[in-house]
């Protein structure tokens, strides 16, 4: 019997993650494919030519009608992108027009600055995020909720670029506590990769902070007005049963959802911060070659990020229904 | 809802729990490792990366500095601009001056191990010469044959008398490649293998590039810096921040952050070079067809604006290819149509245009404040500039189908290369192509013939300087010198003109 019980509860799971990947996979294939395709297709429209980056003084027409014919510009729309479609299943993001590298080990190799950065900030971020919004629940309607929104409010409107000056200014040339940019792999130690990742990572982290710390203080001070928990305190339930037992759970899904969404953003906006941190990352990466017009660079950027959002929002939302089943039918 | 002070306590405790954490963990790390004397002597260098590294493909712009770290070249130039021994320690012209045979130092090695030898060069000049993405077969036009002479000698048979070869075959034309390293044209491309004065140990595209010290280099007694590390550009407004906090020690300095700079008690290195920016004008097209709109355009530029405006005080004027004080410079041209809106106006109104009814198109590269003030002084005299930025302009500025565009040059080692290039009838700079003036033909080649040591010279190339000027309607505007910013640990460079030399610098241990 007991046998019976439990092929049925392993067929019920297995049944319920096949439809959890299937939803995902629902929704990942068409975003994908529209995605990719406008990304060609914007390419293909800007008009740009790799002769203005390979030639320069030698670009005469007919040598750009050569070039074009070898990268096969010549050949109908839809021939070159289902070409390059093709590739790009392959793990082929195609050659960078300016040096011609593989677009994907360009990418590949800012990896571990980008994500670095984005992670250390997205740490920093949900971290202080989440002492700033529960601290403000908490004590809702006292002057430190009252400072707690007006400081996050006033973070989230501050442009990156003056936020990363501003620290560059107090923390590496005035106190001279950390280096005022670039990137030291990890394998240099521990210190020095950390401390050249601290001041980006900070700045890039002020809008994720802003963000949380709004979304859970609204979700938490909405769930302290249910009245389960109102119910919970009159059986007199210890205040901090109720906080992480009944507060939290049900308070911190706008958090979540924000939280979702924000790595992407982390990992591809962070072109100013790099920019002035002089890290070479993915979002520096992606702003010079749009300003150099390196067009298989670009869609090589575009196609990652597609793929790096669709997937955080099929995960969040995955975690959403796990955690909050109503979350799935849309309740 | 009331909540409890146990909460509050609770969540205050964790707060303050974090950051001591935080705290006690930054000052444990932050010791950091002693820095002891026997350390590498380390120069870091911010700058714009190469997209090649193949001397070939890249080519003669700015980027040929970078290269040098691990290329050697044939001849070198000193702070006069004058050819110099390199990896040839001397050359040898025929009598009648279409033959010139360099005479390589010995025992020289690429990084790679290979011989620097004959063989060697010539490889690189023909494969320079016929690779088909060569960026500098414009520039060996002068070279019809090479031939090695014996291990050590090898002879250049020239399609004309031609003194210029030493100067040309410098750093941005002949940066001589390992011929082993080059039968893999695109690996070469991607990872320097030459006989400079560093050898590259690790390089990631447009990221970095870190270099040791070449012990085989020709010059290895004047190197005193132990290893280079080149980190792609970074925010011109962060420049000065970043030599400050010694996070770089060399970069490039924006005109604008120059007082920066020194406010914060940081060198700026003002190298002189062979700048020059000038305004494009296509004089197969109208309306610059006609010789008097063309020279309501000359007497149209205000010069100074462009000193005070664009390069904020640091550069010069400059009617020519080259700044004031070059050899190459020619004072008779100086005041060759000055700034003279009213006679503009008047030249425009024979030319039958009525004041704002002429318009021509101004299509750029990208957007410049020099284009911008060029409008402005066009529109002061009744043209009508329409800027268009073309992500594409390369391909219509070297077809010539440009009507109006802008310059800049870093210049060439020999300046009568720098004049062709210009103002020859297949100079990729002259939009008007292939139109050329015989007299400018004429003097360029006397300027040629003439030795680079003879009393004549500088008269010669002159000459040539103003027939240009005289022929075509190329309006050079302004000269910025090459501004960077050091660290005071790291001594004086030498100035060579429109080059960056690390022999004999020397660099104080943090």
């Amino acid at each position: 019997m007991a046998d019976v019980d439990l092929g049925s509860v392993t067929r019920l799971r297995l049944e319920r993650a096949a439809r959890s990947v299937l939803g995902a996979l629902a929704v990942f294939i068409p975003v994908f494919l529209l995605g990719t395709f406008v990304t060609y297709f914007l390419g293909y429209l800007s008009g740009l030519s790799p002769a203005h980056l390979q030639l320069g003084e030698a670009a005469t027409p007919s040598a750009v009608a050569r070039l074009e014919h070898e990268w096969g510009f010549d050949r109908p729309f839809i021939v070159q992108y289902v070409s390059w479609f093709g590739a790009l299943l392959k793990g082929d993001l195609g050659v960078s027009w300016y040096n011609g590298r593989q677009v994907a080990d360009l990418l590949s190799a800012r990896a571990m600055i980008s994500l670095s950065v984005a992670g250390l900030a997205l740490v920093m971020g949900t971290v202080t995020g989440v002492i700033l919004g529960t601290l403000a629940a908490v004590l809702q309607s006292t002057w430190i909720d009252r400072t707690i929104t007006a400081l996050t409010s006033f973070i989230s409107v501050m442009p990156s670029f003056v936020v990363g000056i501003a620290l560059v200014t107090v923390f590496a040339v005035t106190l001279e506590l950390l280096p005022s940019a670039g990137y030291v792999p990890l394998e240099d130690g521990v210190w020095p990769w950390l401390s050249h990742l601290l001041l980006p990572a900070v700045a890039l982290s002020f809008d994720t902070t802003a963000s949380i710390a709004r979304q859970l203080r609204v979700g938490l001070i909405s769930a302290y007005r249910e009245n389960y928990v109102i119910g919970a305190s009159l059986r007199g339930f210890s205040d901090r049963r109720i906080f992480f037992v009944h507060v939290l759970p049900n308070g911190i899904a706008p958090a979540l959802t924000v939280l979702g969404m924000k790595f992407p953003n982390l990992l591809g906006g962070a072109v100013v911060t790099e920019a002035i941190f002089g890290l070479s990352g993915y979002g520096k990466f992606a702003s010079d070659s749009a300003l150099r017009g390196d067009v298989p660079s670009v869609q090589g950027v575009l196609v990652v990020s597609v793929v790096l959002v669709v997937s955080f929002n099929v995960l969040v939302n995955s975690i959403l229904n796990r955690v909050f089943p109503s979350a799935g039918r849309g309740a | 809802m009331t909540v409890s002070i146990f909460v509050r306590i609770a969540v205050l405790r964790s707060i303050v729990a974090v950051a001591l954490t935080l705290l006690l963990s930054s000052c444990k790390l932050a010791g950091g490792s002693p820095r002891g004397s026997g350390e590498p002597r380390v120069l870091k260098w911010a700058a714009a990366f190469p997209a090649n590294w193949d001397p070939v493909v890249q080519g003669s712009g700015g980027g040929f500095r970078i290269l040098a770290l691990a290329y050697a070249s044939l001849t070198e130039i000193d702070e006069q601009g004058t050819a110099q021994p390199g990896l040839a320690k001397g050359w040898d012209y025929n009598e009648v001056g279409d033959e010139v045979t360099f005479h390589l130092r010995p025992k020289l090695k690429f990084s790679d191990g290979t011989p620097v030898n004959a063989q060697a060069v010539k490889l690189y000049l023909e494969r320079a010469k016929a690779q088909r993405n060569s960026a500098l077969a414009g520039d060996l036009t002068s070279i019809d044959s090479v031939r090695v002479e014996s291990e050590l000698d090898v002879v250049l048979h020239l399609t004309q008398v031609d003194h210029q070869i030493p100067l040309l075959l410098g750093q941005r034309v002949a940066q001589i490649t390992s011929p082993k390293a080059a039968q893999d044209l695109k690996a070469l491309n991607g990872f320097p293998v030459g006989a400079g004065p560093f050898k590259v140990v690790e390089l990631v595209p447009e990221s970095h590039v870190f270099l040791k010290k070449n012990p085989d280099y020709w010059n290895a007694d004047q190197i005193f810096i132990d290893e280079v590390r080149v980190y792609a550009g970074t925010d011109p407004a962060m420049v000065v921040s970043s030599i400050q906090t010694g996070v770089y020690d060399f970069a490039g300095l924006d005109a604008s952050q120059v007082k920066a700079a020194e406010s914060a008690g940081l060198d700026v290195v003002i190298q002189p070079g062979f700048n020059a920016a000038n305004i494009a004008v296509n004089r197969n097209k109208k309306p610059f067809d006609d010789a008097r709109v063309l020279e309501a355009a000359r007497y149209a530029i205000n010069r100074q604006e462009f000193v005070d405006k664009v390069t904020l005080g640091y550069g010069s004027a400059t009617n020519q290819p080259f700044p004031k004080g070059y050899v190459a410079y020619d004072e008779e041209s100086e005041n060759l149509w000055p700034y003279d809106p009213e006679k503009a106006k008047q030249l425009l109104k024979d030319a039958g245009y009525a004041p704002g009814s002429l318009s021509v198109d101004f299509v750029l590269p990208a957007a410049s404040p020099a284009a911008e003030t060029i409008q402005a002084q066009l529109a002061r005299v009744g043209i009508n500039a329409k800027i268009t930025i073309s992500r594409n302009w390369s391909q219509s500025f070297f077809a010539k189908d440009l009507t109006l565009s802008i310059y800049g040059t870093t210049g060439r080692e020999s300046p009568v290369q720098t004049l062709t290039a210009h103002f020859g009838p297949d100079g990729p700079l002259n939009l008007s192509s292939p139109f050329v003036s015989d007299e400018f033909l004429a003097a360029v080649k006397v300027a040629r013939a003439t030795p680079l040591g003879s009393p004549d010279y500088a008269k010669n190339l002159r000459a040539a300087t103003r027939a240009a000027l005289k022929s075509t309607p190329l309006i050079f505007t302004h000269s910025l010198p090459n501004l960077f910013v050091k660290s005071p640990r790291v001594s004086k460079l030498p100035a060579i003109p429109g080059q960056i030399h690390w022999t004999s610098v020397k660099l104080e241990r943090k």
